[in-house]
């Protein structure tokens, strides 16, 4: 999750003043949803929440990747292509159920 | 809250060419993201957030096809779905859900078997790219037939028959047909692998086709009808949701002179049978009436030796995909012969389809095999070629007189 924060702060700052920053603004609120969710997984593992707090993550992950694709395809800003590499590692690493205990290759 | 489309819904979308497409998902970033999508790729699109509103908008927009999530606070996807199928007969569903895949492809089953137009489900998160090629696809497999249409298509008479003989494989005597619907309008055939699954996930048109198929048959019998020989037509396990069935086929035939007893029926999709008590009720009454019952596809998927313990078949077709290998494949060979020996011992006869060489009904002749069908004795014909068929094919046979066990 780190990595991609660090992508999305790139975004936003490239996409300031630009036809993007309204998109890139719901990347950045939907980035910080994801954040949140992702430190409470682990919590929700424990009493029954993990179902719906996966699904909310998955919904927020997919904004993020959503929007950097509409930036990406009417923009052709290369941090947007850069924000989805780093999701798709983000999502894999959710799916596989490798969860709260993998984050791109390092503990959280 | 409902979302409007960029494009304002049109207040009668019998006006409006454009394809529609309804999403239901209770994330507003990605209703807000379908639109736009949806919107770039030509479609009138209209976006809700829960499956109540999309049930009650789903007359008024009336959408060619829906994106459906599988997960919603108060309803997941399967219970939509549910509601959805006697409502939307007409529209396709795409699942979407970050859910495991294997429950992805789970609930997708489960809605075609509610008889939903089901098309290829799409894990989240859902690209743009996804989106789009989800609904190019769509349009590019043209407007799809709807039950709807098959319906108008069988008010019309554009629904016909031809006919497939079958043979006896150890006197070559002429057994009979099997009855297959044909659609053809302004010159243009509808192959029956676009029209017949859709008639296959709708009872009523199951039903209504089932009946027209017998009335048919009963109306050209004197191309078919012949000593001992037999009309075979394709009833679909949706049928035996109708307790009334065996009346109601009865009655079909009420004042024709024709009999069940000149009547095989031939049970396809036995993989959407439910209530196996009802089934057994139905098949039985029908068995009383004088009707052949006969399983069609055996050895498939769809047919297996559970549906033998509990359904009184008294007639076994073997699918075409094991004769096909027959002369190559010591397998298939095997298998062959215990279907065949089954039959025997359960008192049913043994049917062989997709017979497509000498050497295959050879074999089959060897195994004992009652019947046979396919391109090696005959296509499927009309009526009229039919009766000249058979005439052709009583001169090539030798003149012995046929013994009892013919």
């Amino acid at each position: 999750m780190a990595a991609l924060r660090v992508c999305v702060e790139a975004l936003v700052v490239a996409a300031h003043d630009s036809p993007a920053a309204e998109d890139a603004a719901v990347v950045s609120r939907r980035m910080i949803e994801a954040d949140e969710l992702f430190e409470v997984m682990e919590g929700a593992a424990s009493d029954g929440r993990i179902r719906t707090v996966r699904h909310d993550l998955m919904n927020a992950l997919g904004a993020v990747d959503n929007y950097a694709e509409l930036i990406m395809v009417d923009e052709g800003m290369a941090e947007a292509g850069a924000v989805r590499e780093a999701v798709r590692r983000v999502v894999n690493g959710v799916r596989d159920g490798s969860g709260a205990t993998y984050v791109d290759g390092q503990a959280p | 809250m409902t979302q409007q489309p960029p494009h304002p819904v049109p207040s009668s979308t019998a006006r409006d060419d454009r394809l529609r497409v309804m999403v239901v998902d209770d994330d507003d970033a990605f209703r807000s993201f379908f639109l736009r999508v949806a919107g770039r790729a030509g479609w009138v699109a209209l976006a809700v957030d829960s499956p109540d509103r999309a049930l009650a908008a789903l007359s008024s927009f009336v959408p060619h096809l829906i994106f459906l999530d599988l997960s919603f606070p108060d309803m997941d996807g399967l219970a939509v779905l549910s509601e959805l199928a006697p409502r939307c007969a007409d529209a396709a569903v795409t699942l979407t859900s970050s859910c495991d895949p294997e429950v992805l492809r789970s609930a997708h089953r489960v809605g075609g078997r509610l008889g939903v137009r089901m098309l290829t489900p799409l894990p989240k998160p859902v690209t743009m790219d996804d989106l789009t090629q989800a609904l190019r696809a769509f349009e590019s497999e043209g407007p799809a037939l709807t039950p709807t249409a098959v319906r108008e298509a069988l008010d019309d008479g554009l629904i016909n028959l031809v006919y497939q003989p079958k043979i006896c494989l150890k006197s070559m005597a002429y057994r009979g047909v099997e009855a297959l619907a044909r659609w053809s309008a302004n010159g243009t055939a509808i192959p029956p692998g676009q029209f017949v699954p859709v008639v296959e996930r709708d009872e009523s048109l199951s039903l209504q086709l089932l009946t027209h198929v017998v009335a048919r048959a009963v109306s050209q019998a004197s191309s078919w009808r012949g000593a001992g020989a037999r009309c075979a037509v394709n009833m679909s396990a949706l049928c035996l949701a109708d307790e009334r069935l065996p009346q109601r086929l009865t009655d079909t035939l009420r004042g024709t002179g024709l009999s069940p007893h000149d009547f095989v029926l031939e049970l396809t999709e036995t993989a959407s049978l439910q209530n196996p008590d009802r089934v057994e009720r139905i098949l039985t009454g029908l068995r009383i009436r004088g009707f052949t019952v006969s399983l069609d596809d055996f050895g498939t998927g769809h047919s297996s030796l559970m549906h033998l313990q509990r359904m009184p078949v008294n007639e076994i077709k073997i699918d075409q995909t094991f004769v096909a290998t027959l002369e190559d494949d010591p397998r298939s060979d095997q298998i062959v012969r215990l279907m065949v020996t089954l039959g025997q011992t359960l008192n049913a006869t043994t049917v062989a389809e997709g017979i497509e060489t000498e050497a295959q009904a050879e074999i089959l002749r060897g195994m004992s095999c009652d019947e046979g069908q396919g391109y090696y004795f005959a296509r499927p014909m009309d009526a009229e070629h039919l009766e000249t068929w058979r005439g052709m094919w009583a001169n090539k046979q030798p003149k012995d007189p046929p013994t009892a066990e013919d």
